[in-house]
This record gives C-alpha cells, sequence and structure tokens, in this order.
C-alpha cells in the first residue's frame, strides 16, 4: 500500500472511532435527559470528566517526550499545549471535587484559576505554532476586530447579572470572556490560514476543539446568568468533544511520529543518558505521586465530617504507607537495574574497543596486501627479464641493445620497489627533520630527475628561484609524490605540470598544478588521510606521508580543484 | 598446434615481459590489453584458447572481464595471473573456477597451466 492511502486509511479509522466516541456520550446524555438515569453525576459525569481530560494529559506528556521525532509541530507549542490541558485537567478535577464530592458550590475557586490559565498557555501554543508563519497585520487586525465583537455581548450581559456581586466576583466574571476572546484571535488567524495555505487534519482538529469549546464557554455563561444550568445538561458534551477530539489528536501525532528501529536506537542512546533517567525521572516521577496522595488524602480528611474520619483515618495512613513501600520498592529496582546497566555498558564499550581493534588490524591487512601487490608486479617483471636474459645467447655483449632494454627494465622496477618501501617507510616512521635554508626550484628539479617523465607531459618552473626553510630529503619526497601523482592520474595522455612558488612575509608557498582530471569532491576532503586511492596501483600512503612531513615542518599542504592543485606553505625560519 | 592467448595487466612492462616470454615458449600472444574492458573486446576479436589476466587493475577489474568472458562463452579458459594475495580474492576466483597463478611466478607453472 502506498503511504498516501495508508495516511487516508488511518485518517479515515480515526475520524470513525472519534465519531462513535462522541456518539456514545452524546447518547448517554440524551437518555438522561429523556429518560433520566438515576444517579447520572456519579455514574456519567464524574468518570467521563476525570477519564477523558486524564487521557488527554497522560497523551499530550508523552508527544512533548517524543517531541524530538514530531517534526510538524514546533516542541515549544507542545510542551504549552500540554500545560493548557494540565490546567483544563486540574480545573475539571477540582470542579468534580466541589460539584460531586463536597457538594459545595465555592465562588471564585481554585477551579475557576485553572479554567482561566488555561486559554492563555492555549494561545500561547497557538502563537508558537504561528511564529514562523507569514501572517500579515491585515489578519491579525480583523481577527481581534472580530473577536472584539463577540466579546462585548458577552461582557454585556456578564456584568448586568453580576451587579450584586462584589468587586473580586465581578472581576473574575469578566475575566472568563475576555480569555476566551485572546484564545479566539489566533484562533481565526489559524483558521484563515488552514483554509488559504495548509490544510493540516492536526491543526484543524485542535482548532475545532477550541471553537467547540469557545461556544461552550458562552453558553454555559448564559445558562448560569438564567440559572438554568445544572449537572448533565447537554452542554457538557461541548467540553466533553473537546477534550475528546484533542486526546485523539494527541494520539495521532504519537503515531504518526513512529520512527524506524534504528533511528529509535541511536534516539535512545543519544539523548536519553540513562544516569539523568534514573537520577532526575524516576525520582522526580515517585515525588510527586507521593505529594499527590498524601495531599488528596489530607484534603480528604480535612473535608469529611470528622465522625466518619476514624475510618478514613485509618484507610489514608494504609494508603499512604503502601505508596511509600511501593516507591521504596520501585527505588530498589531502580537501582539494581542501574547497576546492570553499568555493567552492560562497560560490556559494550570493552566490546567497541576490541571491533576498534580487529578494524584497525584489517586496515593493517589491508595494507599489508596493498604493500605485496605493489611489490609482486615489478618483482615479477625483474624476475621474467632475468628468465628471458638467461636464454639469450652466450656471446652477446653487454651492450647488446636485447640486454640494455632487460637491463634498463630491472632497474626501473628496482626503482618503483624502493618508492613503495620509502612510501611506507615515510608513512610508519617519524623522522627527525634536518631543516637548512633550500632553494625550491632547485629541490624541485632534482626531484624531477629521479622521475622519468613522459615525453607527452611538460613541467613548467619558474626560473627565478625562491628559498625555503626544510629538509631537503624529505621536502623533495613530498615534491616527488606530488608529481608521481600527477602523471599518474593523466594516464598517459599529454599534459602539463605547473609548479609556482612565492614568498610572504613570514612563509614560503609552492603550488603544484596539474592538466589531470579533477580529485572525485567525495575523495577531496580525505585524500590525506591513510589508506585512501584513486588509483589501483598505490599503498593510498603517499600523500599521508606528505601530510606527515609537512607538518613536522609546521607547515600545511592542501589540494583543491579547478584545476587540481596542492598547496604547500612552510614557515620560514624564526 | 600451437595455443593462442591473450595477455592483460595494466602494467605495460609486464604484458611486455610476458609476451616475449610466451612466444619463446612457442605460445602465441594474440592480443595484448591492459584493462578489463580491453580484455573482453580482444577475447570477443580473437578467440583465444586462454585469457591470461591480472584481476587488480583500473577501467573495469579482472572480475569484470572473467564475468563478462563467462558469459560470452562459458568454457573459455582463463587463467588469474595476480599479485593480489588476499584470501578474499582468492575465494573469489576458487568459486568462479578460475586457475590462480601469483606473481612472481615459475615459468614452467604458467607454461603447464596453458597447456593443459
Amino acid at each position: 500500500m502506498s503511504q498516501d492511502h495508508r495516511q487516508k486509511g488511518i485518517l479515515s479509522v480515526w475520524l470513525i472511532s472519534l465519531g462513535v466516541i462522541l456518539a456514545l456520550i452524546t447518547g448517554l446524555y440524551f437518555i438522561n435527559i429523556n429518560i433520566g438515569i438515576e444517579n447520572f453525576s456519579n455514574i456519567v459525569s464524574l468518570p467521563v470528566y476525570t477519564i477523558i481530560p486524564g487521557t488527554l494529559v497522560v497523551l499530550s506528556i508523552w508527544a512533548v517526550i517524543k517531541s524530538d521525532t514530531i517534526k510538524k509541530l514546533p516542541k515549544n507549542s507542545l510542551i504549552f499545549l500540554t500545560v493548557a490541558f494540565s490546567c483544563w485537567f486540574i480545573a475539571e478535577q477540582t470542579w468534580n471535587l466541589y460539584e460531586h464530592v463536597l457538594e459545595i458550590d465555592p465562588y471564585p475557586s481554585a477551579a475557576d484559576f485553572f479554567y482561566l490559565a488555561a486559554p492563555l498557555f492555549m494561545f500561547i501554543a497557538l502563537l508558537i505554532f504561528l511564529k514562523d508563519k507569514k501572517i500579515s497585520n491585515k489578519s491579525v487586525v480583523i481577527s481581534s476586530i472580530i473577536s472584539l465583537l463577540i466579546l462585548i455581548p458577552s461582557l454585556i450581559v456578564t456584568i448586568e447579572a453580576s451587579a450584586e456581586d462584589n468587586l473580586f466576583e465581578i472581576i473574575i466574571a469578566i475575566v472568563y470572556p475576555v480569555v476566551d476572546a485572546i484564545m479566539l484571535v489566533p484562533v481565526i488567524i489559524i483558521t484563515g490560514f488552514l483554509i488559504s495555505k495548509k490544510r493540516d487534519f492536526f491543526w484543524i482538529m485542535i482548532i475545532s476543539g477550541i471553537l467547540i469549546m469557545l461556544v461552550a464557554d458562552t453558553g454555559f455563561l448564559f445558562l448560569v446568568i438564567n440559572d438554568e444550568y445544572e449537572d448533565g445538561h447537554p452542554i457538557d458534551i461541548l467540553w466533553i468533544s473537546a477534550y475528546t477530539i484533542w486526546s485523539f489528536m494527541m494520539l495521532y501525532i504519537i503515531i504518526q511520529s513512529k520512527k524506524s528501529k534504528i533511528e529509535e536506537f541511536l534516539e535512545i542512546n543519544k539523548k536519553q543518558e540513562p544516569k539523568k533517567v534514573e537520577r532526575y525521572g524516576i525520582l522526580v516521577a515517585l515525588f510527586l505521586i507521593n505529594i499527590t496522595v498524601i495531599l488528596l488524602l489530607s484534603g480528604i480528611n480535612y473535608f469529611i465530617e470528622p465522625r466518619e474520619g476514624t475510618i478514613l483515618e485509618f484507610f489514608s495512613w494504609i494508603l499512604a504507607m503502601m505508596v511509600v513501600i511501593f516507591s521504596s520498592i520501585v527505588l530498589i529496582m531502580n537501582s539494581r537495574l542501574n547497576r546492570a546497566l553499568q555493567n552492560k555498558t562497560e560490556q559494550l564499550e570493552e566490546t567497541t574497543k576490541e571491533l576498534i581493534k580487529s578494524e584497525r588490524f584489517s586496515a593493517i591487512g589491508e595494507l599489508a596486501s596493498r604493500i605485496a601487490h605493489d611489490i609482486r608486479n615489478p618483482l615479477s617483471n625483474i624476475h621474467m627479464s632475468l628468465e628471458l636474459m638467461k636464454n639469450i645467447p652466450p656471446d652477446t655483449k653487454l651492450n647488446d641493445q636485447q640486454v640494455n632494454e632487460k637491463l634498463e627494465l630491472i632497474s626501473k622496477n628496482i626503482e618503483r620497489i624502493s618508492h613503495q618501501v620509502n612510501d611506507v617507510l615515510g608513512y610508519v616512521k617519524n623522522q627527525t627533520t634536518n631543516k637548512k635554508v633550500i632553494k625550491i626550484a632547485k629541490c624541485i628539479q632534482e626531484s624531477i630527475e629521479t622521475i622519468k617523465i613522459p615525453h607527452n607531459i611538460t613541467v613548467k618552473i619558474p626560473k627565478s628561484d625562491v628559498t625555503m626553510w626544510a629538509d631537503p630529503f624529505q621536502i623533495q619526497i613530498v615534491f616527488n609524490n606530488i608529481i608521481i601523482n600527477a602523471i599518474q592520474s593523466m594516464n598517459k595522455n599529454p599534459g602539463e605540470i605547473i609548479v609556482r612558488f612565492y614568498k610572504t612575509a613570514n612563509k614560503s608557498h609552492v603550488e603544484i598544478e596539474n592538466s589531470g582530471p579533477e580529485i572525485p569532491e567525495d575523495i577531496l576532503p580525505h585524500i590525506f588521510d591513510s589508506l585512501v586511492t584513486t588509483k589501483q596501483i598505490g599503498t593510498g600512503l603517499g600523500l599521508v606521508s606528505c601530510k606527515t612531513i609537512i607538518e613536522n615542518h609546521q607547515g600545511t599542504i592542501s589540494a583543491k580543484n579547478n584545476p587540481t592543485t596542492f598547496i604547500i606553505e612552510i614557515p620560514e625560519k624564526n | 598446434m600451437a595455443k593462442c592467448v591473450i595477455v592483460i595487466d595494466d602494467d605495460e612492462d609486464t604484458v611486455r615481459l610476458f609476451s616475449e616470454f610466451l612466444e619463446e615458449n612457442k605460445i602465441q600472444v594474440v592480443g595484448k590489453g591492459y584493462n578489463g574492458k580491453m580484455a573482453v573486446e580482444l577475447f570477443q576479436e580473437k578467440k583465444p584458447d586462454c585469457v591470461l589476466i591480472d584481476i587488480m587493475m583500473p577501467n573495469g577489474s579482472g572480475f569484470y572481464a572473467i564475468n563478462k568472458i563467462k558469459e560470452l562463452d562459458p568454457g573459455a579458459k582463463i587463467i588469474a595471473v595476480t599479485g593480489d594475495g588476499r584470501f578474499t580474492t582468492e575465494q573469489k576466483l576458487e568459486k568462479l573456477k578460475i586457475p590462480i597463478i601469483y606473481k612472481p611466478f615459475k615459468m614452467d607453472e604458467v607454461i603447464s597451466k596453458i597447456q593443459n
């Protein structure tokens, strides 16, 4: 199945299950209104208002934990969404406590504080989402005006209705529609953005949730003013719908964020250091659980009448003790696990070290077989030359052309072997440098004399000479390597090698350019690393030796393309 | 009847000396090549009794040529003449049932391998 089809499949399953859940809840409320369900608030309202916002908070925290893998949503936006959802959750629980458990109706209460804080956090989350979207000032003004127009009637009604209240109560009552109006501004902007530019399923649903919430809040305001609201009123469905939609969307982005196993593994290794999880994560979680349980128990003990207190107190103590015991068990298990983890980590480190060692050995093996190959070839040529010379008639003179040709081949191949050996030695051995003032042109000239330059390749060296503070023997190895590489890269085609040198205040510069093919871009950055070679023959050590030598001179060597040029810089004598 | 062969090696000196040596031993060298691509072309053109081929070469390795030639003629006789002593190379060649001669080689070993 294609990715697109799968996405659509997931979406439709999502919408259907969301619809089913909402229909079920709506059904329950309608049955209650028409037939009447006994004890509706305890059977339906209380669990529904605990489970759904609770699920929402759990899912959004989960999403925050996974936020690094959620690409389309800024992490900070997600964090503020979670804070907003948590505020609503706390508000609902406080409301539940007053309404269904204590059966009191204080106003203003802690619940009001959280109800008012939630939209503000939601507002910040929406602003973060909008931050990098190019939103025109016009749309900000328009949405502010719309929101203000909606605010005015609510404000008038609220102020009229709360004429008899004290000032603090009036302020709280006014703040409700104001906060909603503030949240409405980015909601309108985002709605416009979603309609005109990018239809993003996640944000469409989040915004739908907010709009439902706003309608519910406004409806609630009018109901309360007319004294028509009671528990189980159908308007409750709206809030529940908003929470349900948001929960579904949180789960949706969590599922969407799934990565491949390898990525997940790397993520875990990179970001979640076990020590941090152990030291902070688990301790903080246990601390929060303990505090919550103890606070809840104290709260209940405080509010419930004293004559029932004896049994309640007894259970509270047992519950508190059990929480403490379970926490201790978790801590002990955690420290055991941590120790096991440490052992495993050490083992892993050990294995990694061994792996690196074996890799190094295999690199040495690779090098050895390359050297063997490169020495066997000339050796075989020498061997064949000698065998063929055996068959030359005994009275042949030493200066005979045939003899000469064979002798020359032998000498050339011996030179090849010695060059290979020098390469390796230059790599393995960190020679001491005997620096003195040398003439660059002369040094290059000498270096060229040891190399057989093909007749179709010209080497251009400036006539005016410049001095350099270097070890003549070692610098010659560098020039040799670069020039031989250049010749080999031209692959028997005609070409030229151009040498340039000059002096700046405290450095001598040499540039060796050749008309051969460019160094492949992927190899260029590694060209001075060991075992890198573009040639079938070659140890891949030539340029490594060059780099070692130049670095021993406190200088630098680099390579560039267009045209292929090696640049050497060596400091002057202090 | 004298056997005819083609010699493929990226080292020109090797090709020259090897050919000279084979000619002296009454083996006719009908083609000389310096890379895998040339080996395939020469094989098609000259239809030699035997292909003597190096393995580590630029522009189409020995393995490329061996596989191509085997595709063209599954019965083709190929001998790998190489300085590459890596175990992996040896294994690969064994799988392809290609006899190997390591450089530097004994002349009579080469002659007897070609003659058989």
